[in-house]
């Protein structure tokens, strides 16, 4: 390159410069307080698109909602898209006051009795994957499963009032992982277990690994007329202590199968206190092996010998024996790469994609071939003597994506996403026939920051996704906020993915301040019907019903029986009625109370100082407390939601007469 | 031989008029010859003789293909069954002619392209033996099918059952329930015409020149040799020579590649030797086929002489190790299972502590080593070749789980997956060559190891190291790794990394860094490194920080350095002690002569910045306008962005630049087809030159 005077440089760059920046002026439409706010906030072009993508005005409701789990929380956040704005926080399985959850309500203690282990009431949860109720295989609004990873616990939410109505404690296994998903119309809600250990919670010594510890999955029987999971009509499978790890139900072609992956088949069980010479941490001992095992559920077949009662009672719950379960064909393995972190089916139920972490492919299974390699037969097996199909009869492809793959979501275009965590990208790869012809190629990425682990796309959970957005659930948020301290914040991304191709913007970064979320569902806004207010005045949350004897206008009171005190109560603007509660030291006191309200955000809360008491209670809800007056004195109650004009003067006396 | 000698050998030399005059009946002869020529040289390549055996219990039947060379097919099955009738093994049979068939044929074919130079009557005898050869081949054959047939063993349990027979050379028969029917092959076709064709050759030749030898006329001495026409018979002497030399290379090759007739010895032969070898035994392996499938219990050295073969037939791992001290070296192991699940592998062990494999030839095995917990191994100068699958279909080239304390050297992995080494510390890999994998190299919770003079080349990534300390990262050569994520080494979560003279060469990253060092308070050295070609030279996650680069080569990447995420990578040091790095579009001066430029070098990346905020811009991308604008920005300070780094002491030269540690074992072929090539060239060259002064004077006589 001959070298051109420098003048004549400087001169060419600065007129393609102004020349470049007087055509984008002229090109935007936004008007000049736009641009001037642009330049002054330092925004690219690219920037001021992601902002008008997700900015949402004022009274404007969003699209769609996602439900995502709080992790260790204990909760379920339902957040707006593509604003990303946090609406509620559901309190599952950690008492919460504000929403007045487990501060005395008898339901509450109810539930959390429910949930208990023995008789140790748990107050926190490991939340992980939220399941949407749905209906044709697509979601239907109505209900919400969440599981409990730490504990082995399932709670319904209905989704009605937003509540948790239910939570059940699995009675086979001490821990869960792979719950909840539900099949197409969600007759069943699917926990599987994750670290094996003796069924039905028992002891045995850690060398009887092989002989005494399983794996398992629950099947959960719902309800849909009263809005509950059914114990009674739930039932349980013994498998391999293989650790397994996420489930999905099959649809479409494949409704009425289970999958779900394992990571440790090898069976390994940590470090040995007693053999000095041995180094193989769990993480090195899980990883020994080339393949892990996709465990393949006839669910149809099961739920049948089930209902014959070929099943063995475990801790009072019908569970099938891995023994029957080979005996009557209900389950079959096939080797995945190993330690895989994910098993997801395609729209159409005829793909199951599993992620390989450790691999930089995916790994994908074609439901056909699987039915075909079962119907030929001709099976080897494994140690337990559970079938395997060969792993060339029943893979499809496998697409290399990038360091990291751990799941997998879908959208309208024919297109999947897998999250990597190592590359800290999401990539977008195509799917083949039917989805598109030219399929199993990796199409592109996009950068998220920083290691993704689940990631959700507008209903990519059903028969029909909507494509269009992408939220990546991101672990470290590192240099992306504000560090509040050590404790870093998790970054919800929000991601543009409906542009066909290679390109996917990233729009919005939210940072999760109260919770660590593993998985997420994202529902259309449209589809939710929840209620502005109860239906009726004196309305049971628990039972979902009004409550006959549930105080109204002009039923309240103070009446005793011997050492018990009933007190009625009634709470409207800005009054409780009573106003004056008088008991004795030592009494046992049941307070039954109604917000007698019917209009739009009219809740009332309702604190005792000094018991620990807090009530929220939304227009027409009932609750009751029950609780012994340990402590005499006077205690002021009052109106903790703030509800009127005169909302601190709604307030009242709870006099507690001394012995 | 005097003069007078050679020139009665050669023939006489035809007058230039009386050449052109007639052209066709010298012409015709040499294409003869040639074609016969190529016909005869190409047969090796194709079958000789096939025998298909029907009987009941082989619905397919059996069906065997002769090479002259080799017999493949179901000769094993056909081996095993030739021994219940007392029939001689195969590898008895025609084992001179088999040896020798090769080089042979080949000579017979350059015999004939000296035809083209001989016009005398000795040309028949260069003829003659490729005319007659077909026939030797069959009179050959017919003699050992004779042979075999009347070689019955009688202490063979069916040999009285079957009694003497002769297997026809071609069309049907019968042997004990088999019928049997045998054809010729292409290859055996193609030589027949070769004969056919060489012997029209001869007769054509001699009509052209027996006149010209009884012609009192023609000139006959040295004497009125011109010096073109010396040269011309040196080019053609040069091309002669240059076939021959390939035709002899190759065939030589092939004659060594193709195995002679292998065939297995009995079967558990193999297992039989290392059971009945007492512990710390040393057992000599010569050629042949030794049955895969064995288990080694015993401390134990199998060594091979000629390359013996240890062939797993498609099932399980070949060679499986539960032993320590255990040795295997000089053997070829192949065809192991193709089982992911079953880890089916060419060697598999099992708690072996101080293994020896030392260059053994792996093929068309799912993992090529899979070693666990087995400390101390030495894994030195093996070929690895992996099957031929599905990238992630396939298994690792070599895989150490839980074994430290190993070495790894010397060896070739080729279309395998990975080179994994997981929980395993204190290793050295050293001068090995991995291409056409996934990861080159993958390390996890891999301390204290040694990688050294590596070539990873043409993998989906050269090396990843993730979640180890103490690594030592020297003299590597990272080369056009361009999977999806592309790095040429990987680091991540790694402390106590040392990474020096390596070449990062043509990957879409030539390194890439996340999260290293970790710990807060350590900081990392990157120096005296290549990154040329890259897409990225560097890429660095925009978090990452205490790392020092200093005295590194930055030629002609796409992005010299980068960061993944927004932000800058001022948190780490791009000089040190006032010593940085060379950038190759680094434009400043040196006034006081000391070698580092008086500018601050920076990536600012101004053009890349504003084609962010104005993407139409991207239509200039990599002209001529958008290095204007980057350098306007260097010139007018307040339209520059924040820059990703700054090195204030840029070197004005490259520094000296690493030693390319490995060489490649290039194959003896490939240098003399390039001897060959260099002859077959200047050959060209000097006959286009006589051609050309041969045609001047001709014009010049003419005109």
């Amino acid at each position: 390159m001959r070298k051109l005077p420098f003048p004549i440089i400087i001169f060419a760059a600065l007129s393609l410069i102004a020349s470049a920046c007087a055509s984008s002026d002229s090109q935007s439409n936004l008007g000049s307080e736009a641009d001037q706010i642009a330049l002054e906030r330092s925004l690219s072009e690219a920037d001021v698109a992601a902002a008008l993508k997700t900015y949402t005005p004022s009274g404007v409701i969003d699209e769609y909602l996602m439900f995502s789990s709080g992790g260790h929380g204990g909760q379920v956040f339902v957040i707006g898209i593509p604003s990303m704005r946090m609406l509620k926080s559901i309190a599952v399985f950690t008492p919460e006051p504000w929403q007045g959850w487990g501060y005395g309500d008898q339901h509450h203690e109810e539930l959390f009795a429910a949930g208990a282990v023995g008789d140790e009431v748990l107050t926190w949860g490991d939340t992980h994957h939220p399941a949407l109720s749905e209906t044709g295989g697509d979601y239907d609004g109505q209900y919400l499963f969440i599981n409990d990873k730490a504990n082995a616990r399932v709670a319904t939410i209905d989704l009605r009032d937003f509540e948790t109505k239910q939570i059940l404690k699995n009675p086979l296994s001490v821990n869960d992982h792979g719950g909840t998903f539900v099949t197409p119309d969600t007759e069943w809600v699917i926990e599987g277990g994750q670290y094996a250990s003796p069924l039905a919670w028992d002891y045995a010594p850690i060398d009887d690994y092989s002989s005494e510890y399983r794996g398992m999955i629950t099947f959960w029987k719902f309800d849909r007329s009263i809005g509950r999971i059914d114990p009674e009509a739930s039932f349980g499978m013994e498998l391999p202590p293989y650790w397994q790890d996420v489930c999905d139900s099959g649809k479409a072609v494949s409704k009425g199968w289970i999958f779900c992956n394992s990571f440790n088949v090898e069976m390994a069980t940590g470090l040995d206190p007693d053999d000095p010479d041995n180094t193989e941490y769990f993480e090195s001992g899980v990883s020994a092996g080339e393949n892990d095992y996709l465990h393949i559920i006839d669910l149809d077949a099961a739920v049948a010998v089930a209902a014959s009662g070929q099943t063995v009672q475990v801790n009072g719950f019908p569970l099938i024996t891995m023994d029957t379960a080979i005996a009557n064909q209900l389950l079959y393995f096939t080797p995945e790469p190993k330690s895989p972190h994910g098993v997801d089916i395609a729209p159409g139920g005829d793909y199951i994609v599993v992620s390989g972490k450790l691999d930089p492919h995916v790994t994908v299974y074609s439901f056909e071939k699987i039915q075909q390699a079962i119907t030929k037969g001709g099976f080897e097996i494994d140690r337990y003597g559970i079938p395997l199909l060969d792993f060339d009869d029943v893979v499809e492809a496998q697409v290399e994506v990038g360091l990291g793959p751990l799941h997998t979501q879908f959208d309208d275009q024919g297109y999947a996403y897998t999250s990597l965590f190592l590359d800290s990208d999401v990539a977008r790869w195509s799917l083949g026939p039917p989805y598109r012809q030219d399929g199993w190629k990796l199409e592109g990425t996009v950068d998220i920051h920083y290691n993704v682990g689940h990631l959700v796309t507008a209903e990519g959970d059903t028969v029909s996704p909507d494509g269009k957005y992408l939220v990546s659930l991101n672990k470290w948020s590192l240099d992306r906020f504000f560090h509040p301290g050590p404790l870093y914040p998790q970054n919800f991304q929000l991601v543009d993915i409906s542009e066909p191709g290679p390109n996917m913007q990233l729009l919005y970064d939210m940072p999760i301040a109260n919770g660590e979320p593993h998985y997420a569902q994202i529902i259309k806004a449209d589809k939710l019907d929840p209620w502005t207010v109860y239906p009726e005045v004196g309305w049971d949350p628990g039972s979902m019903t009004v409550k006959p004897d549930a105080p109204q206008i002009g039923t309240e009171g103070v009446s005793r029986d011997g050492d018990k005190v009933t007190i009625d109560m009634t709470l409207m603007r800005s009054h409780f009625t009573p106003e004056r509660v008088t008991v004795k030291q030592g009494d046992h006191v049941t307070w039954n109370l109604t917000n007698v309200e019917t209009s739009e955000d009219a809740t009332h809360g309702f604190a005792i100082p000094g018991y620990n008491i807090n009530l929220s209670l939304e227009p027409g809800e009932t609750a009751t407390i029950e609780f012994e007056a340990k402590h005499d004195g006077v205690f002021t109650y009052y109106c903790t939601e703030f509800c009127s004009a005169l909302h601190l003067e709604m307030a009242g006396y709870f006099l507690v007469e001394p012995n | 031989m005097s003069p007078a000698r050679i020139r009665k050998v050669l023939g006489p030399r035809v007058p230039n008029d009386v050449a052109q005059q007639n052209r066709e009946t010298y012409r015709r002869p040499k294409r003869l010859l040639t074609l016969s020529s190529i016909l005869l040289g190409s047969s090796i390549f194709l079958p000789y003789w096939e025998l298909k055996l029907n009987a009941p219990q082989y619905p397919d039947g059996l069906r065997v293909t002769a090479w002259v060379n080799r017999l493949r097919g179901d000769v094993q099955e056909l081996e095993g069954l030739n021994h219940y009738i007392g029939l001689p093994s195969f590898s008895d049979g025609a084992v001179l002619e088999r040896s020798v068939s090769i080089v042979g044929i080949i000579t017979l074919a350059a015999l004939l392209l000296a035809g083209h130079y001989v016009h005398s009557r000795w040309a028949l005898c260069l003829a003659g033996p490729a005319v007659l050869f077909p026939f030797f081949f069959l009179a050959d054959l017919q003699y050992w099918l004779w042979n075999y047939g009347h070689s019955l063993d009688p202490k063979a349990p069916l040999s009285h059952a079957v009694g003497e027979f002769t297997p026809p050379i071609f069309g049907t028969g019968t042997i004990a329930q088999f019928d049997t029917f045998a054809w010729p092959g292409w290859g055996f076709l193609m030589a027949l015409t070769a004969s056919f064709l060489a012997a029209l050759g001869m007769v054509l030749h001699r009509r052209a020149y027996k006149p010209l030898a009884l012609s009192k006329d023609v000139p006959n001495t040295a004497t009125d040799v011109d010096k073109s026409v010396v040269k011309k018979k040196a080019a053609h002497t040069a091309l002669c020579v240059t076939g021959l030399a390939i035709a002899v290379t190759v065939g030589a090759d092939i004659s060594a590649n193709a195995s002679p007739v292998q065939l297995e010895n009995q079967s558990n032969d193999l297992q039989r030797l290392i059971d009945q070898a007492e512990p710390g035994a040393v057992i000599d392996l010569e050629a042949g086929v030794y049955t895969g499938g064995v288990s080694i219990d015993k401390p134990l050295t199998l060594r091979g002489t000629n390359w013996p073969v240890v062939d797993g037939h498609g099932v399980g791992s070949v060679i499986k190790i539960q032993a320590p001290n255990v040795t295997i070296e000089g053997l070829i192991i192949r065809n192991s299972g193709s089982r992911l699940d079953q880890e089916d592998a060419g060697i598999s062990s099992n708690a072996s502590p101080r293994i020896k494999i030392r260059a053994n030839r792996f093929e068309n095995v799912l993992f090529g080593m899979f070693l666990r917990r087995s400390n101390e191994a030495h894994i030195l100068d093996n070929q690895i070749e992996g099957m031929d699958l599905f990238i992630a279909r396939r298994g690792d080239g070599i895989r150490l789980w839980q074994s430290s304390d190993a070495i790894v050297e010397g060896n070739h992995l080729t279309g395998g997956r990975d080179a994994v080494f997981w929980f395993t510390d204190q290793i050295t890999v050293r001068r090995n060559h991995v291409e056409d994998g996934r990861y080159g190299l993958h390390f996890m919770y891999s301390d204290e190891a040694n990688v050294h003079e590596n070539l990873l080349e043409n993998n989906s990534v050269g090396a990843f190291l993730m979640y180890s300390t103490d690594l030592v990262v020297t003299s590597n050569t990272f080369k056009s790794n361009r999977g999806p994520s592309g790095y040429g080494l990987g680091i991540k979560d790694v402390d106590g990394l040392t990474a020096q003279q390596n070449w990062f060469v043509g990957n879409r990253s030539g390194l890439y860094v996340d999260n290293s060092p970790s710990k807060v308070g350590e900081s990392h050295t990157i120096t005296h490194n290549v990154f040329a070609f890259n897409n990225v030279g560097a890429l660095l996650g925009s978090t990452v920080a205490r790392n020092t680069f200093t005295q590194n080569a930055f030629i002609d990447n796409g992005e010299h350095v980068s960061s993944d995420g927004t932000g800058n990578l001022q948190a780490n040091n791009w000089s040190k002690d006032d010593i940085g790095n060379y950038w190759s579009d680094y434009s400043g001066f040196d006034a006081d002569n000391n070698g580092i430029g008086d500018i601050t070098y920076r990536v600012d990346n101004l053009f890349g910045d504003l084609r962010t905020k104005y993407p139409n811009l991207d239509f200039f991308s990599g002209t001529l306008a958008a290095t204007a604008i980057d350098m306007a920005g260097q010139a007018f300070p307040h339209l520059r962005p924040d820059p990703i780094l700054t090195d204030s002491a840029p070197l004005i030269a490259p520094p000296n630049l690493p030693p390319i540690s490995f060489e490649h074992n290039d194959s003896k072929k490939a240098t003399s087809i390039i001897t060959s090539a260099v002859l077959l060239t200047t050959g060209l060259a000097v006959i286009r030159r006589c051609r050309f002064d041969n045609e001047r004077t001709a014009d010049t006589r003419h005109s």
